[in-house]
């Protein structure tokens, strides 16, 4: 019994020791290898700036087809932009005509844009014949506040449209329809006095939407409205429209 | 009857036509998509060197798109960094340093294009801070009645021209006013005072008055020479309650400037007509109360009078008593 006792006992020690060690070299070895893994290596990523820009309702053109009456008829298209920069100081984006002289629909004769503007200056509503010009929304100098496009205040991110207008019922006789890039015509007066720009000239062109540090993707829609009679004659009216993304 | 068939479709048309002022025309394409990179170029020359440089071109979009590339001069004006893109009369203008091996690309659906150019520094430039726009420009042919739509994404080149030039810039201010409509907004002033641009990089945190933060902005801005630039943080879709802290630093040339916290209260004009509303009701209602307890105090006055009046009659009633009791022993 006592032999056996012993015999267990020095078992036990053995066991014990044994492991000591085994744990010693285990946790040595352990050791080793989280020194060998310890080696540092710098890991640089360099993410380059960009600058993105889409028109996607019209494309490379918005078509203002339409037959006028005599009194006259209000027609209207509108573009969505979208567009970002993951550059930390932001973007500027413009709107200009290409032309430095003129920022006129151009045929057979001229349809003049309503006005012009310059740093967020006045806007007037297509109360004479034969004009044209833009309103962008969201509008950062609130060009349409006073005599404007009233609508909501953000925009609805799945449609683009402005939060509350849905196809088919914009108000003031401005494009409803869901086919891309053509107008929307009408002989009454636009109701809720829609206000439009004239488009800037190219040399000037007007901030439409800014911001002073990166931004994820953001909406704007430009519309244009043209008034005519019959007193121009027939034709292509053509001109265009630069939009202009820089960062700051 | 074929023949006064054709004569009738002749007047129609005939009578019709005078009346289609802009003809039909073909639907406008789909979608119009670029990207470029990078958004600008900083980078050092030496007077009479040439230097080959890239910009690329992705087109995302679902159509192929032709494009133009060219240069412009690039300035600013204003403490708001108007751009313009226009020459200066009598100034150097920086795009003539620019060259194109092509003008026009045509880039398809998906596709990524390198573009090279090559920037010229003529050996009489002057040392410091030269400025252009690399401009990339949709150029797709439209046949439409209306407006051709162009898409145009610059990037601003920042050039220096190696040489003896003066380098250093303040800090002018750091201003946030206290009461504020959404979105909470502030103002750092930094002002370039040498021959060169440098880069300035703007920290600014907005705390609640827990010290919980709610908004981190970071933004990276290069301020030309002899320029001030605003920079103007601002928290997009602030609460449209709440007071707050912002706080933070900015960082140009050498110096590291502290902007130390300030408190903003946040109302939107819903708030303030909320709260206006409640001023007014509270102010009805100190000036109903003080009327209301005016009327009671004075009752209670009358009450308290008479009361003294009583107190002060019974020891004299009193008094008489004891001195008749008084009298009488005697």
């Amino acid at each position: 019994m006592i032999i056996s006792r012993t015999f267990s006992r020095n078992i036990n020690s053995a066991i014990l020791v044994l492991s000591v060690l085994l744990s010693a070299v285990f946790i040595s070895g352990a050791s080793a290898t989280v020194a060998t893994s310890s080696t540092s290596t710098l890991i640089t990523a360099n993410l380059s700036s960009v600058l993105f820009l889409s028109s996607s309702n019209c494309g490379s053109a918005c078509n203002l087809n339409f037959t006028p009456t005599g009194t006259g008829t209000y027609c209207t298209v509108y573009d969505n932009l979208s567009y970002f920069t993951n550059n930390s100081g932001g973007y500027n984006l413009y709107i200009s005509d290409n032309s430095s002289s003129t920022a006129a629909l151009i045929g057979a004769s001229t349809i003049p844009s309503t006005a012009t503007v310059s740093g967020g200056g006045s806007a007037s509503a297509l109360s004479s014949a034969n004009t044209w010009g833009y309103s962008a929304y969201p509008d950062p100098y609130s060009l349409s506040s006073t005599n404007g496009v009233k609508f909501g205040s953000t925009v609805n991110a799945s449609t683009n449209y402005p939060s509350g207008v849905t196809l088919g019922t914009l108000s003031g006789g401005l494009q409803t329809t869901a086919t891309t890039g053509t107008s929307s015509c009408g002989t009454s007066s636009l109701t809720g006095s829609p206000t439009f720009a004239g488009i800037p000239l190219y040399s000037a062109p007007q901030v439409i939407s800014y911001s002073a540090s990166q931004v994820a993707t953001t909406y704007s829609t430009v519309f244009y409205g043209i008034y005519a009679n019959t007193a121009k004659p027939s034709g292509a009216y053509t001109t265009t429209v630069v939009y202009t993304i820089v960062a700051t | 009857m074929k023949n006064n068939y054709k004569k009738i479709m002749v007047a129609l048309v005939t009578f019709l036509s005078p009346f289609a002022v802009l003809s039909q025309a073909s639907a406008a394409t789909g979608s119009q998509q670029l990207e470029i990179t990078p958004t600008s170029l900083v980078a050092s020359f030496d007077k009479g060197t040439t230097s080959t440089e890239t910009i690329t071109v992705i087109n995302p979009g679902t159509v192929g798109n032709d494009i133009k590339i060219y240069a412009t001069p690039f300035s600013v004006s204003g403490e708001n960094y108007s751009q313009n893109f226009n020459p200066i009369p009598n100034a150097e203008n920086v795009s003539n340093w620019f060259s194109f091996s092509k003008s026009i690309y045509h880039i398809d659906a998906g596709q990524t294009l390198e573009i090279p150019y090559t920037i010229k520094v003529p050996s009489s430039a002057l040392a410091g801070g030269h400025y252009a726009t690399i401009f990339v420009e949709t150029n797709n042919s439209a046949n439409i009645n209306g407006v051709v739509i162009h898409d145009r994404l610059g990037s601003i080149a920042y050039l220096t021209v190696n040489g003896p030039v003066k380098n250093s810039g303040n800090f002018l201010s750091w201003s946030v006013p206290y009461l504020q409509r959404p979105d909470l907004t502030a103002s750092v002033r930094v002002q370039n005072t040498g021959g060169v641009h440098f880069q300035s990089t703007l920290n600014a945190t907005i705390q609640d008055v827990f010290g919980s933060t709610k908004y981190k902005f970071y933004t990276q801005h290069e301020i030309l020479p002899q320029t001030i630039r605003q920079i103007s943080p601002v928290w997009p879709k602030t609460p449209s309650f709440g007071l707050y802290k912002i706080s933070g630093s900015i960082q140009f040339l050498d110096q590291t400037v502290k902007l130390p916290g300030k408190y903003v209260l946040v109302m939107s004009s819903f708030v303030r007509m909320i709260v206006l509303i409640l001023i007014l009701l509270i102010a009805v209602w100190i000036v109903v109360k003080i009327r209301f307890s005016g009327g009671k105090g004075s009752q209670m006055m009358s009450k308290l009078t008479n009361k003294k009046t009583v107190k002060k009659a019974a020891p004299k009633k009193k008094l008489t008593n004891k001195k008749t009791v008084k009298k009488s022993k005697k």
